[in-house]
Parts: structure tokens; C-alpha cells; sequence
């Protein structure tokens, strides 16, 4: 009981000095960019105590890890068709021609 | 030498060459197909204006990839003129009242994905997920978001392209972050 107020106590105390909405905003940040000590600082403190925050980083990590693999796509289905490269050719050309 | 280069990357051939390459790069920023065909071939034609120009210090790729991504960044601007902050803030999962302020919202708090469990990296569907999720995210969150995740560019570029300040830009990374992770919550874990 007295372990389980000292738990309350130190939540509470935890997330007065960050709430889970600026805490997420430096998990956010973290992942492109160094924080400072104090940011780190309060971060992990709030990241101690909050469940729900922790999860909320290794998601946004694993977000980070996979974001880049969007970034060409080449799959069929994605690509311009031999109609449409043709379009575009014809008014290229036109304009090569006119110059 | 440059002029050998030249020869090779006449504008004959670029479609040929480079249109599937741009065509993904667009598409992988703008999540609109005829949207990103437009913007290719505006591509192309912006480029042959500007081809007496071309230096040959970068590659004809990487210069037509510079003109793309420009036009891009142009696309977004026009579509979030008025990137009112305020209105950012109106699907927050946070709690607004001033009990609890900043707190999770009790049905919106992360779910654990449960991943030591299945490797999710590298998965298909998983990134089918993402994607859907990205193109779900409004515009003037959107661009700034992909700019600074998948592009190369620095904080100080992306503000003076976007013309917001670092603190704007971090608060639309973090807003477009928050919507990502719940949308991917939503659509691939309580399938």
C-alpha cells in the first residue's frame, strides 16, 4: 500500500514537470536531431514513470527505422505507363522542336 | 568532357531515362498519382528551359531530382498558404482541459504492437499501412513532415523553403508523427 502511494506520488511529481504532450514532442524531435541535456534530462524522468509515453517511442522509432523505405517506390502498379511516357515525350519534343 | 555528357543525357532521352525514377520520387512525396505525373512532366519542360544553364556539375539525374523537389515544395506551399497552428491542434490526443492538462486521452493511448513478438520491419503490408497513412495526413502537414523525414536537407533549409520558423517546423513534425503512429494503430493492429 505505502509502495503503491509512493508510486502515485512520483507519477505525479514526474508529470508536473512534463506532460506526455511534450514528451512525445521530444521523442519526435529525437529522432532527428541530438536534445539537449535538459531536454534528455526531463525526458527520461517522464519516460521512467509513464508507461504509455515508452511505448509511444519505441513506435515512433520503429516508424523512423522503416519511413525511409517509402521513399522511391518501384513497384509496378506505381510506375508511369508506355501511354502516359508517350504523352509526355510528344509534348517534350514540341518543345525541343520550338526552341 | 561536359559537353560528351551532354551529348549522351540529350533531352530526347530523358523521359526514357529518368521518368520512372522522378515518377516514384513524386509519388513517395505527394501520394497523388496524377498529381505526381503533372510534376514530372512540368519537370522535364522546366528543365529544358534551363538546360543552357546546366553546368554538368551534378549529375542530369540528381539536377532534374533538384527541379522536381523544388516543384514540390511549391505544390505544398500553395495548398497550406495559411498554416494556422491553432487548427494543427484540433485532433490532439492529449487532454485539453486543465486537470490533466497534456495527459493521454484515456481511449487514445498508445497500444503496445506487441513487437518482439513478429518482426514487423520489412513487411509489406506494414508499409502499405504506412503509406496509407501517410497520404491520409493533411497537406501543410504532410510536405514539411516528408521533407525533413526523407529528404536531405537541413532544419534551417526546410524553414526558409517552407518559410516557418524551426519551432513551427518541429511542432508539424510532431503533429504529423502523432497522427501517423495512431492511423498505423488503427489500421494494422486492430485489423
Amino acid at each position: 500500500m505505502e509502495k503503491n502511494l509512493k508510486n502515485k506520488m512520483m507519477n505525479i511529481a514526474s508529470k508536473m514537470m512534463l506532460s506526455c504532450e511534450r514528451a512525445t514532442f521530444y521523442v519526435d524531435k529525437s529522432q532527428y536531431e541530438p536534445l539537449s541535456c535538459i531536454e534528455k534530462f526531463s525526458l527520461n524522468m517522464h519516460l521512467a514513470t509513464c508507461k504509455f509515453c515508452r511505448l509511444y517511442k519505441v513506435e515512433s522509432n520503429f516508424i523512423t527505422t522503416q519511413i525511409k523505405s517509402i521513399n522511391f517506390i518501384t513497384t509496378t502498379t506505381k510506375n508511369l505507363t508506355q501511354e502516359e511516357k508517350k504523352i509526355i515525350k510528344q509534348t517534350l519534343d514540341k518543345q525541343i522542336n520550338t526552341k | 568532357m561536359i559537353e560528351a555528357v551532354k551529348h549522351i543525357e540529350k533531352p530526347e532521352n530523358w523521359v526514357d531515362n529518368y521518368s520512372d525514377y522522378l515518377f516514384s520520387f513524386a509519388i513517395s512525396r505527394v501520394s497523388d498519382r496524377e498529381m505526381s505525373k503533372d510534376l514530372v512532366q512540368e519537370t522535364f519542360l522546366s528543365a529544358l528551359k534551363a538546360y543552357d544553364k546546366f553546368k554538368g556539375n551534378s549529375s542530369v539525374k540528381t539536377w532534374l531530382v533538384s527541379i522536381l523537389n523544388r516543384k514540390i515544395i511549391d505544390y505544398y506551399r500553395k495548398n497550406s498558404k495559411k498554416i494556422e497552428y491553432n487548427t494543427l491542434d484540433s485532433d490532439s490526443p492529449f487532454v485539453k482541459d486543465k486537470f490533466l492538462h497534456g495527459a493521454w486521452e484515456k481511449e487514445r493511448q498508445p497500444l503496445d504492437w506487441g513487437m518482439g513478438d513478429e518482426d514487423l520491419s520489412g513487411n509489406d503490408d506494414f508499409i502499405k499501412v504506412l503509406r496509407y497513412c501517410i497520404s491520409l495526413l493533411p497537406e501543410n502537414l504532410r510536405g514539411v513532415f516528408l521533407e525533413k523525414s526523407l529528404g536531405e536537407e537541413s532544419t534551417q533549409e526546410i524553414c526558409k523553403e517552407f518559410d516557418i520558423s524551426a519551432s513551427n517546423l518541429w511542432v508539424i513534425v510532431h503533429r504529423a508523427r502523432l497522427r501517423l503512429r495512431e492511423c498505423i494503430e488503427n489500421g494494422w493492429f486492430n485489423k
